[in-house]
C-alpha cells in the first residue's frame, strides 16, 4: 500500500511538470502565432527582403512631328564604398579620365571610412561600361601576389536624367529640369505635375548589402510621365531660330523674338528668341536669360498698334479705307507736340496711306474721331491687358491704363502705339485677329498629351472672339498690304510670287535701369498670303544698335521664315490681283474721275 | 440478475467458444529459418540508395531553378545593356538628322538655300508646257 502511494505521488509531480511545460509553450505559441504575429511578421520580412523604389521616366516634350525636345535618358550615379577601396590613388588615376574628372577630385571622393559616397552624377551608361571594363583589365593584369590591390568598392545607381536633343534651338520655351529632376523653367515648370512620372517598388533578397540574383519581385510598376506634344514644328523653329539670331547679331541688339502662328487654330510653329541657352548646361546661365522674353518681356508695340487704332474707327463708321486726312509732320495736343519719324510737308493721306507710311500724326487724327473708352474698349478686344491664355508660363498681362486715367496726351499716345505695353505673343495676336477675319483666337504651343500606354489625347480647340467685323478685317488686309509694297515702310518683307501684308513698327524702348525712354524697339508683324492668310508671323528686335527701323530689321526675318513656312507647307501663291486703296489725295481724286468717266460711258 | 432456466445453455455455449479459442492460440506459425530471414544490409543499402537518389533530385531541382534565376539576371543585363544601346544610337540618328546638320551637308554637297519660294504649274496637257510662279 506504502509503495502505490509512492507511484500515485510521483505520478502526480511528472503530470504536474508535464503539464507546466506544456503550458509554457503553448504561452509562447499564442504569444507568438496570435499575440506578437503581425511584429514577428514583418520583422522577419526585413530581415530577409528589402523595399525599394523604382524610378520612373518623365513624360517627354516633342515637336507637333513627334520630335523630342525634352525626354529622360538613362543615368548612372557613380557610387563608392571608400572602406573597400585599396589603392585611392590608384583608382582615381583609372576613372578621372573616363568620368571627365580631374584625379585630384576623384582621389578626394573615394578616400576615407564612408560606405557611401557619389562620386559622380548622371554619368551615361557608355561611361559606366568603359569605367568597369578599365576596373576590370587592370585587375586581370595583377599577378596573385597583389590580389589585395584589387580596385572595387564601386556600384551603379541607375536612374534617368533629362537630355535636349536640340540644345538651344527652343530652350526658352521648353525650360529645363534641377538636380533633382524637377522642372524649373519653362514648360517644364508649368507641366512638371503632368510630365512626371509614378516611381515603382519592388522587393529582393538581401545578401549582405546586395540584391540576390532572382529574388526581384515587382510590387508596383512604374509608370512613365505624360507626353506633351507640342504645336511646334522643328524646322519652322530651326529657321526662325537662325534668322533672329542672325538678326540681332547684325544689329548689336539685346534680344530678339519670332512667332509663327496658325490664326485659325492659334497654334504657335515657331517661338523663337535670340540670346538663349542650352538647357542641357544650365550651370552658368543667367536669369534674365533664362525668361521667356515672347511672354514675360513687355514693350510699347508703336506703329503696329496703330492697326487697332484704324480698326476702331472703320468698324466704328468713323472713316473708311480713302477719307482724307490734312498730315502735317507735328501735332500739338494739350500743350504737347506729336510728331512724324520724319519731316514732311503737310500731305493729304487716307487712313492707308497713314499705315503704309506709318503717320503718327495721321493716327492721332484717326483716333481723335473716337472717344477715349471707344478706343479704349477695341484695345481690351484686341487683347491688351489681357492674358492671352496661352498657357505659357509668367506670361505678363501687358499693360493698359485704365482709361478713368487717361490724360489729355494719353489718347493722342495711345492712338500711334506707346503709352501702353504688350507682349510679343499679344501683339502677334492681334495681327491674328486681322488675319482671321476678325476672330481672336487665343495661342496655343499644346498639341495634345500622350499617357503612358501612348494614348493621345489632342488639346481641344481653341476659342474665339470677335473683335471687328469680316468686313472691317478685309479692308484693314487690304490696307495693311500697302505697307509691304513700295510706297510702304517694308518692301524688304515682300515675298515675291505672294500677297503679303503687314504692319512695321519702330517704338521707343522703356530702359528698365533708368526707368526712361532708351533706345528702340524695331517689329514687324505680317501675313501671307494676305488676301487668305494662313500663317501670321512677328519679329520684334530689342535695342539694335545703328538702324532700328522695323521694317529695315524686321522686315528680312519676317521674309526668310514666312518663305520657308509657304514652302514647306505647300502653300501656292493665290494668283490674285493686289488692287491697293489709294494712299493720299490725289489718288482718291483720280480714282473718283475714272469712276465718274466710266459712269458717263 | 443471472437467469436460472438459461444456466445449462450457457455453460454449453461457454464450452464450444472455450474449446473453439484453444484451437485458435495454438495454431502453429510457420518455423522460419536463418536462410530464409530478410537480409537487414540489402534493406539498408535499398533506403540508402532512394535517400540518396532523393537527395540528389532535390539537388538538383535546387540548383536548376538558382541556374533560372541566374539566367534572368543575365538576361535583365542585356535587356538593360541593348536599351542603353538603343538610346545612344537615337542620340546619333538625332544628331544626323536635325536641321543645322542636314543644312551643313546639304551646303557641303553644293546645295544653295532658297531666297524666295518657286512652283511649277503644270499647264494642259495639249499645251505641253509649265509655268513657274514665283
Amino acid at each position: 500500500m506504502a509503495n502505490f502511494s509512492l507511484s500515485r505521488s510521483r505520478i502526480g509531480v511528472l503530470l504536474f511538470s508535464f503539464l507546466l511545460i506544456l503550458g509554457l509553450i503553448a504561452f509562447r505559441l499564442v504569444d507568438i502565432q496570435a499575440v506578437q504575429a503581425h511584429s514577428y511578421a514583418v520583422r522577419a520580412a526585413t530581415e530577409m527582403s528589402t523595399i525599394s523604389t523604382m524610378p520612373a521616366p518623365r513624360g517627354a516634350l516633342t515637336d507637333v512631328n513627334g520630335v523630342e525636345f525634352a525626354r529622360s535618358v538613362s543615368a548612372i550615379n557613380v557610387v563608392v564604398d571608400q572602406t573597400l577601396i585599396a589603392d585611392p590613388i590608384k583608382f582615381a588615376e583609372i576613372a578621372a579620365p573616363i568620368l571627365s574628372m580631374s584625379v585630384g577630385d576623384v582621389e578626394k571622393q573615394v578616400t576615407g571610412k564612408r560606405r557611401w559616397n557619389l562620386v559622380e552624377r548622371n554619368v551615361t551608361p557608355a561611361t559606366w561600361v568603359s569605367l568597369k571594363s578599365a576596373f576590370s583589365a587592370y585587375n586581370q593584369s595583377l599577378g596573385k601576389k597583389d590580389i589585395s590591390k584589387r580596385l572595387f568598392g564601386f556600384f551603379p545607381e541607375r536612374g534617368y536624367t533629362r537630355e535636349y536633343p536640340s540644345g538651344t534651338l527652343i530652350g526658352s520655351l521648353i525650360g529645363f529640369v534641377n538636380q533633382a529632376g524637377v522642372g524649373a523653367a519653362g514648360l517644364e515648370s508649368s507641366m512638371n505635375s503632368m510630365l512626371t512620372g509614378v516611381e515603382g517598388k519592388y522587393s529582393y533578397a538581401n545578401g549582405y548589402g546586395a540584391e540576390i540574383p532572382g529574388s526581384q519581385q515587382e510590387l508596383v510598376q512604374a509608370k512613365t510621365g505624360t507626353t506633351v506634344r507640342l504645336t511646334i514644328d522643328r524646322d519652322v523653329q530651326w529657321i526662325a531660330s537662325q534668322a533672329i539670331s542672325d538678326a540681332v547679331k547684325a544689329s548689336h541688339a539685346i534680344s530678339g523674338t519670332v512667332i509663327v502662328m496658325d490664326p485659325k487654330t492659334g497654334q504657335i510653329l515657331a517661338h523663337a528668341t535670340a540670346p538663349t541657352f542650352d538647357p542641357n548646361n544650365t550651370k552658368k546661365v543667367s536669369l534674365a536669360l533664362m525668361r521667356n522674353p515672347s511672354v514675360q518681356d513687355v514693350y510699347e508695340p508703336g506703329s503696329t498698334g496703330k492697326v487697332m487704332t484704324l480698326s476702331a474707327a472703320l468698324e466704328e463708321g468713323k472713316i473708311t479705307p480713302t477719307t482724307i486726312f490734312t498730315v502735317p509732320d507735328s501735332l500739338k495736343v494739350s500743350n504737347r507736340y506729336f510728331r512724324d519719324h520724319e519731316k514732311h510737308a503737310t500731305e493729304t493721306l487716307t487712313p492707308t496711306g497713314i499705315l503704309a507710311i506709318s503717320s503718327n500724326v495721321g493716327a492721332i487724327k484717326v483716333g481723335q474721331k473716337l472717344s477715349n473708352s471707344t478706343l479704349y474698349s477695341y484695345l481690351k478686344k484686341f487683347g491688351v491687358g489681357t492674358n492671352t491664355g496661352s498657357g505659357l508660363p509668367g506670361e505678363s498681362q501687358g499693360v493698359l491704363p485704365d482709361v478713368a486715367h487717361w490724360s489729355g496726351t494719353t489718347a493722342p499716345t495711345v492712338a500711334f502705339g506707346q503709352g501702353y505695353s504688350v507682349t510679343a505673343m499679344q501683339a502677334t495676336s492681334i495681327f491674328a485677329a486681322i488675319a482671321n477675319d476678325g476672330i481672336r483666337v487665343s495661342p496655343t504651343v499644346i498639341a495634345g498629351t500622350s499617357d503612358s500606354d501612348g494614348h493621345f489625347t489632342p488639346s481641344a480647340n481653341r476659342d474665339g472672339i470677335r473683335v471687328i467685323s469680316s468686313t472691317t478685317a478685309a479692308e484693314l488686309r487690304l490696307m495693311l498690304e500697302s505697307v509691304v509694297s513700295v510706297n510702304g515702310t517694308a518692301p524688304e518683307a515682300a515675298i515675291p510670287g505672294y500677297r503679303v501684308a503687314g504692319k512695321t513698327g519702330t517704338a521707343q524702348r522703356v530702359d528698365e535701369s533708368c526707368h526712361c525712354y532708351r533706345g528702340y524697339t524695331a517689329s514687324f508683324i505680317g501675313f501671307a498670303p494676305a488676301d487668305k492668310p494662313r500663317y501670321v508671323i512677328s519679329v520684334t528686335i530689342q535695342g539694335p544698335q545703328g538702324i532700328h527701323w522695323g521694317g529695315t530689321l524686321g522686315g528680312p526675318v519676317f521674309k526668310k521664315v514666312m518663305s520657308f513656312v509657304l514652302q514647306s507647307r505647300h502653300i501656292s501663291p493665290t494668283n490674285t490681283r493686289f488692287t491697293a486703296y489709294p494712299l493720299n489725295g490725289a489718288q482718291v481724286a483720280k480714282m473718283q474721275i475714272v469712276a465718274i468717266k466710266k459712269a458717263i460711258k | 440478475m443471472a437467469i436460472p432456466v438459461l444456466a445449462p445453455v450457457n455453460a454449453r455455449s461457454k464450452k464450444i467458444v472455450t474449446g473453439k479459442t484453444s484451437r485458435a492460440a495454438l495454431r502453429l506459425v510457420p518455423d522460419l529459418s536463418s536462410r530464409e530471414r530478410a537480409d537487414r544490409k540489402v534493406f539498408v543499402i535499398f533506403l540508402s540508395v532512394i535517400g540518396g537518389i532523393g537527395l540528389l533530385g532535390l539537388l538538383a531541382i535546387n540548383t536548376m531553378l538558382a541556374q533560372d534565376a541566374f539566367e534572368l539576371a543575365h538576361l535583365q543585363t542585356q535587356a538593360t545593356a541593348l536599351s542603353d544601346q538603343r538610346e545612344a544610337i537615337m542620340r546619333q540618328i538625332d544628331q544626323a538628322s536635325s536641321p543645322e546638320e542636314l543644312a551643313i551637308r546639304a551646303i557641303a554637297a553644293g546645295m544653295v538655300p532658297s531666297q524666295s519660294p518657286r512652283f511649277l504649274t503644270l499647264n494642259t496637257p495639249q499645251a505641253n508646257s509649265v509655268t513657274l510662279k514665283g
